[in-house]
């Protein structure tokens, strides 16, 4: 176990070198930052000066290799937009895409996993009818127009909730549920399949021949098995529902990490720009290394094959 | 499953993929020939009909039905010569994965071990870059075109075709036919082409199918955040960002366009479902 774990540390840190260096090309792409950071009255020599102080000047790869030197000290430099440590945006701005994503995931599993069980066992009837619509439906909206669905519904039409822009309980409603929306359909699609993988195997048969009680084949034998092909989908989601955040984050005015990535992208602060992007990514792989991880406890055929 | 319930479940489930298949034939049609059919001109509109509501409002007529956006134009115009830019950049993106994606996978899979482990690194690579902010990075590096889209869809994807076909591989090259290929002295590339390749042909067809509404959705995504297709050319996504503004006079500038994105992906997702289930059961969590 000790070695798959270091094996997998040893990929993911590979992984993020590699990611590090596709944020710091694409973040460069971009032009000239220092274009975007000046008054319009700035002189040539200003110019000259803000791109020496920034470290412009330097070649690619020394400028590279800076940031990284930096990166693993922790330090992801200052933002020029906002002018203190993209250290401390990245903690704001990321609470308040934790909170979503958090409320969102809370809102799949008590609906998603029970849907999910009782579409699987009862397969054909009213339930499983029922989930299906959910989770076809749920993967086909485009979250930006649920989002605007539910403000014009829930905000304007009826005015319930604020509108935009509250980081308040009330304000993360809408934009929980609209993410919910869709990670409810993923869950349930995959409890379902789960289920219906699990109900059909040797095990559930003996655990019935034994005379068990249903309720007991059905949570104990039947979803803890079905629980791994959940798992193993998890990690992708993940990176999925990352994307979905940055727009939801956008139609809600939202202050979280997405909303911080699409403005400092629009503003040419590279260094905030670098840094969020690194920290979203660098979730993304570590959830997927988790995953993973508890992937090889739960299943150790898995565990074994692999190391 | 009982034959009653099971006639029943058929019967429902032909006629809503019926219904998807015809939505698809006539997606296709507009993709086509949209130009050629709309009522009016996608681009240009009339100022004096700006936020016309559609014809079943009070108000509306049946000269727009679906009435007009804020420059008075034809939102059902617009919705419909905006088809041959969802469903084309789509289907182009994933080709281009899919003759990315395909080799990637075959050669990672079967020759395993240093090859396997850079491949993969860079499968995982795609994995977990969010698309949604690459693309906004791209297109703001390289401007919104229809061909930094691609760019975008096709590094996000090809990753996918690559882990599905070397996962086939993998339990494919223990099977006896490679075996016996080897012993009849076939060389590596004999192998993959004439006895792999032919085998995960099912599974990345069903994964193609199944990639339509998933691309569909992050070109309007894109869109929406206004690094997609650039306007005024009539983007699904766009044209529901324009309608923000409006959302509390004029609903429909953004409800429709929506509207017209989630039937598509609808059709799209359940016609993708049913091939997979016909052509291969396994695939189910794909």
């Amino acid at each position: 176990m000790v070695s798959y774990i270091g094996k997998r540390l040893l990929q993911a840190v590979v992984v993020l070198l590699l990611m590090s260096g596709v944020i710091f090309l694409v973040a460069r792409l971009g032009g000239d930052p220092v274009l975007k950071l000046l008054s319009e009255q700035a002189s040539e020599q200003d110019r000259i000066n803000l791109t020496i102080k920034l470290g412009l000047d330097k070649p690619l790869y020394e400028q590279y290799w800076v940031w990284i030197k930096l990166v693993a000290h922790g330090n992801l430099g200052i933002s020029v937009l906002h002018r203190i440590p993209v250290i401390r945006l990245v903690e704001i701005y990321g609470k308040n895409t934790l909170k979503l994503v958090v409320y969102s995931m809370l809102l799949a599993l008590l609906f998603g996993v029970p849907l999910g069980v009782v579409a699987g066992v009862r397969r054909g009837r009213g339930a499983d009818i029922i989930a299906r619509t959910i989770a076809i439906l749920g993967q086909s909206a485009p979250l930006f127009w649920v989002g605007l669905v539910l403000m014009y519904f829930f905000a304007i039409r009826w005015p319930i909730f604020p509108i935009l822009g509250s980081s308040g309980i009330l304000g993360a409603v809408l934009p929980s549920i609209t993410l919910a929306l869709f990670t409810t359909a993923g869950i349930t699609r995959l409890t379902r399949s789960g289920m219906i993988e699990a109900m059909n195997s040797d095990y559930i048969t003996l655990a019935r021949s034994k005379g068990i009680s249903e309720a007991v084949v059905v949570f104990k034998h039947g979803l803890r098995n079905a629980i791994i092909p959940i798992l193993t989908f998890a990690g992708m989601y993940f990176a999925i529902l990352m994307s979905g955040v940055v727009v939801v984050e956008v139609v809600f005015a939202w202050p979280g990490i997405g909303q911080l990535t699409f403005i400092s992208a629009l503003g040419g602060d590279y260094p905030t720009l670098q840094g969020a992007v690194l920290a979203i990514t660098a979730t993304v792989i570590m959830v997927n290394l988790i995953v993973d991880v508890m992937y090889g406890y739960i299943d150790p055929r898995i565990r074994y094959r692999k190391a | 499953m009982r034959p009653m319930t099971f006639a029943k479940r058929l019967n429902t489930e032909s006629v809503v993929v019926f219904t998807c298949i015809f939505i698809i034939l006539i997606l296709v049609i507009f993709a086509f020939f949209g130009d050629l059919i709309v009522p009016h001109s996608p681009t240009h509109g009339v100022l004096l009909d700006r936020l016309q509501p559609p014809f079943w409002q009070e108000g509306g007529s049946m000269k727009y039905p679906l009435g007009t956006d804020s420059v008075g134009r034809c939102i059902l115009s617009r919705i419909i010569s905006g088809v041959k830019y969802s469903l084309g950049i789509s289907i182009v993106s994933i080709v281009i994965s899919a003759l990315i994606g395909v080799p990637m996978g075959l050669i990672s899979g079967f020759f395993g071990a240093g090859v396997d482990a850079v491949v993969m690194r860079l499968v995982d690579l795609g994995m977990a870059f969010p698309m949604i902010i690459l693309g906004l990075l791209l297109s703001i590096a390289l401007g919104a075109s229809v061909s930094t889209l691609l760019i975008v869809l096709v590094f996000c994807q090809w990753s996918r075709f690559a882990r599905q076909v070397r996962a086939e591989v993998l339990s494919l090259k223990e099977t006896e036919f490679v075996a016996l290929a080897r012993v009849a002295g076939c060389s590596s590339a004999r192998i993959i082409s004439r006895h792999l390749l032919p085998n995960v042909t099912n599974t990345v067809l069903v994964l193609m199918t199944l990639q339509v509404s998933w691309t569909i959705l992050v070109v309007a995504s894109l869109s929406f955040l206004g690094a997609g297709i650039p306007p005024p050319q009539p983007g699904w996504g766009l044209m529901v960002a324009d309608g923000r503004e409006y959302l509390s006079t004029a609903p429909w500038v953004s409800m429709m366009p929506g509207l017209a994105i989630m039937i598509t992906v609808l059709s799209f997702n359940t016609v993708g479902d049913w091939i997979r289930d016909r052509l291969d059961p396994r695939l189910q969590q794909l």
